[in-house]
């Protein structure tokens, strides 16, 4: 049975009504809440664009930067916006606007979209919702009836809807894929990718390519068989699937020992890129099962941990790139895979969970360089192409073995950068190491496999965090902003000179982006577990952020 | 991605997680003894007299706020622990605030500030972030500060308590004084 609560949910009347009790929330002086009313009813009537997002729409999305029209802003995956009038000589001005309220507990990880004054988003428990962007007043809310069983590793979370045409696309954690109706916030299609009961999720952002919806599948702690699949967006109808892990007679099966293919993991649970210049996506792949025992799948692991170029209509392997050969330390590459071009160069840069920062020829998946952006214990020698290899002592063993990074990486789903005017790559750094133990584990579909235990760090000082602003031509770091306590924020850069962080502390942050100085902060009372974004509407820029279980929109007075 | 996020951790959980989490939970909780040694009445007196805990410590609504309340520390901990956070306070300390969505709790660093006036603190942290300092001096004065604001600010993991060596309290008073916490605890 198929429980969709979208439609009446599009009729249920949204409490609470009245705007104080959410304003008051922020904090603001009565005056400015009243001039913000004003200000909001005197604009509401102005009309909307209802322009379709065409593919095209996609492809030119820097014509618009009014808009956010893809989870990391553009193709390239660089989560830089080209609005400036909020800019480091305004910044410490900023005020909330609205903020909008899930009601739901745990993470709220979304990053929403714009288009042409409607701000779409997902929040926990695959809640998804159309907002006025200009007032924070909702226009359509859903949420899907999720079966009691799933299991998603690491919480009911859900980051980001992809647009295309007049649908927005959803995945969910029972491993659906589901277009909604952008208007109305009903079910246009829904298609299980998979049986969730095997330990499936879906929680990443899909990526709209042409007249296709690509999603890939969480998993990696279940034994799961990762793949990236593509869906006529129009249909729901499946048009390519690509194994992460090999099957029998394909390219990298010999990687895998017996049979342990069939369970080896490698899930893709964050948005991938596309560089329509030689019309390929990019996409990264998380551990093998189980993440922290390699006994049982001798060999590299293909396509675990690993930069994946696909071509887009098929889903055909162009080539790759493995970052963390045979893991046992969970060091999912799935960040994401950020597209800059340097004169003639065409770069892939990733800043690694296994805590390497690589730069990578996008033309062929070779190597140019990794060097250490955090504390890196794994790894103290490199391979003859500068890959980084495992030391053979790293591994985890019965009584712990520390190592660093530690399980939660040196950075990790949070969108990392690029802001081509600084030509600096910024990106959320954990300084957390932990004691990797492990036991033989036999598996059983659809429970979790990580044969392992973790141990908390005690005798260690407590963990930081950084921001770190990386030259992507020497691996360097130009400068840093320490956080007192690891983040799970990630980061915006806009062409007014500013990257937007937030911390685990609940500070929403603006950082001079040549400097590494705060200009100003906003304390949103929960911890930030997502990844920030920025629009304008009527000529206003506003820069929004999830945080605790309200979505917060800033803006100059 | 298991243990991070650390916040969504009961949900959806299988057996064999939970079963992890309490045998975790387990290690480093109280074994229950079988018999309390030791002498509670006199660790009360000492609680309350020679050791001076009380200066600190709050138990049963009775003594300091500085330190940790420990009228469920005796539930709550092994002996092992117990005599590990008396004799070497320092090694790990306490945890102090835990707020809801956040990864890592407050422990109780020890902080050392001298304001824009020139006055000079010393207590625990009671919560922080980048730009803020909530504090308790010892004299259980609680100081809310813009750390920008500080002439100088110095957090250490060198707890405010002493460490009670063999000359501060002996072998037999440190298990009076445990004596006393486990039967406060198994009230």
């Amino acid at each position: 049975m198929k429980l969709q609560m979208g439609q009446w949910a599009a009729r249920t009347r949204f409490l609470p009504t009245g705007s104080e009790p959410s304003v008051a929330s922020f904090g603001m002086a009565k005056l400015r809440v009243s001039a913000l009313i004003l200000f909001t009813m005197g604009t509401v009537g102005a009309s909307l664009m209802s322009a379709q997002v065409t593919p095209q729409r996609l492809l030119d999305s820097a014509k618009e930067p009014q808009n956010w029209l893809m989870y990391s802003g553009d193709y390239a995956g660089r989560r830089f916006s080209a609005l400036e009038q909020i800019n480091a000589a305004n910044a410490a001005k900023l005020v909330p606007k609205w903020a909008y309220q899930t009601m739901a507990g745990g993470k709220f990880e979304t990053t929403p979209l714009v288009v042409d004054g409607i701000l779409y988003g997902t929040g926990q428990d695959n809640r998804a919702f159309a907002l006025d962007a200009r007032s924070g007043r909702p226009i359509w809310q859903y949420q899907r009836a999720l079966p009691a069983d799933i299991r998603p590793c690491c919480g009911r979370v859900n980051r980001g809807l992809a647009i295309l045409g007049d649908k927005v696309f959803l995945g969910t954690l029972d491993a659906h894929v589901i277009a909604l109706d952008s208007k109305t916030g009903n079910v246009v299609w829904d298609v299980a990718a998979v049986d969730y009961r095997g330990g499936y999720s879906i929680t990443l952002a899909p990526l709209a390519i042409k007249n296709l919806v690509i999603i890939g599948v969480s998993g990696g702690e279940y034994g799961i068989r990762g793949f990236i699949d593509g869906y006529d967006a129009a249909t729901g109808e499946r048009a390519w699937r690509f194994y992460t892990v090999p099957g029998p007679g394909e390219p990298g099966h010999e990687t895998w020992e017996g049979e342990s293919w069939k369970i080896g993991g490698a899930p893709a649970w964050i948005t991938g890129t596309y560089d329509p210049a030689t019309n390929t996506t990019f996409w990264t792949t998380g551990n093998p099962s189980p993440s922290n025992r390699g006994e049982g799948r001798a060999g590299d692991n293909l396509y675990s941990n690993s930069l994946l170029a696909l071509e887009p209509e098929t889903g055909k392997l162009k080539w790759y790139f493995q970052f963390s050969k045979h893991d046992e330390h969970d060091y999912d590459a799935t960040q994401v895979p950020v597209m800059v071009d340097q004169g003639e160069r065409r770069l892939i840069l990733q800043a690694n969970r296994n805590g390497f920062f690589y730069v990578i020829d996008r033309a062929d998946g070779k190597l140019l360089f990794a060097s250490p952006f955090a504390k890196v214990t794994w790894s103290d020698s490199k391979d003859a192409s500068g890959v980084p290899i495992a030391r053979a002592d790293a591994s985890p063993t019965l009584e712990g073995n520390r190592v660093c990074p530690g399980a939660a990486g040196a950075t990790n789903w949070m969108s990392p950068t690029y802001d081509p005017q600084t030509q600096l790559f910024y990106v959320t750094a954990r300084e957390q190491c932990d004691i990797f133990s492990t036991a033989p584990q036999a598996y059983e579909a659809g429970h979790a496999y990580y044969g392992s235990a973790y141990f908390p760090n005690e005798d260690a000082a407590p963990f930081t965090g950084a921001l770190r602003a990386i030259d992507p031509n020497t691996g360097k770091m130009k400068w840093e902003w320490k956080h007192p306590s690891p983040t799970w924020s990630g980061v915006l850069s806009t062409a007014g000179g500013l990257v937007f962080t937030g911390d685990a502390e609940g500070n929403f942050i603006a950082i001079e982006a040549a400097t590494g100085r705060a200009l100003w902060h906003f304390q949103c009372g929960a911890s930030v577990y997502s990844s920030p974004m920025t629009f304008a509407i009527d000529g206003k820029q506003y820069v929004a952020v999830a945080a605790g279980s309200a979505l917060f929109t800033f803006g100059l007075p | 991605m298991p243990p991070n996020g650390a916040t969504q951790q009961g949900v959806g959980m299988t057996e064999e997680e939970i079963w992890q989490v309490i045998s975790y939970i387990r290690s480093v909780q109280a074994k229950a003894p079988a018999q309390i040694p030791g002498n509670a009445a006199h660790g009360k007196e000492l609680f309350y007299g020679g050791a001076a805990c009380w200066a600190c410590h709050m138990i049963e609504g009775k003594g300091g706020r500085l330190g940790p309340d420990l009228t469920t520390t005796g539930s709550a901990r092994s002996t092992d622990y117990l005599v590990e956070s008396i004799r070497s306070p320092s090694r790990r300390l306490a945890q102090g605030i835990s707020e809801a969505m956040k990864e890592f709790s407050q422990e109780y660093e020890t902080v050392t500030v001298v304001t824009a006036e020139g006055t000079k603190l010393t207590g625990v942290v009671l919560n922080e972030d980048h730009f803020t300092l909530q504090m308790m001096d010892t004299r259980e004065q609680i100081h809310l500060f813009d750390k920008s604001k500080l002439r100088s600010f110095e957090k250490s993991r060198e707890s405010l308590m002493p460490a009670y060596d063999q000359k501060m309290l002996s072998d037999k008073d440190l298990q009076d004084v445990i004596a006393y916490l486990l039967a406060v605890g198994a009230q």
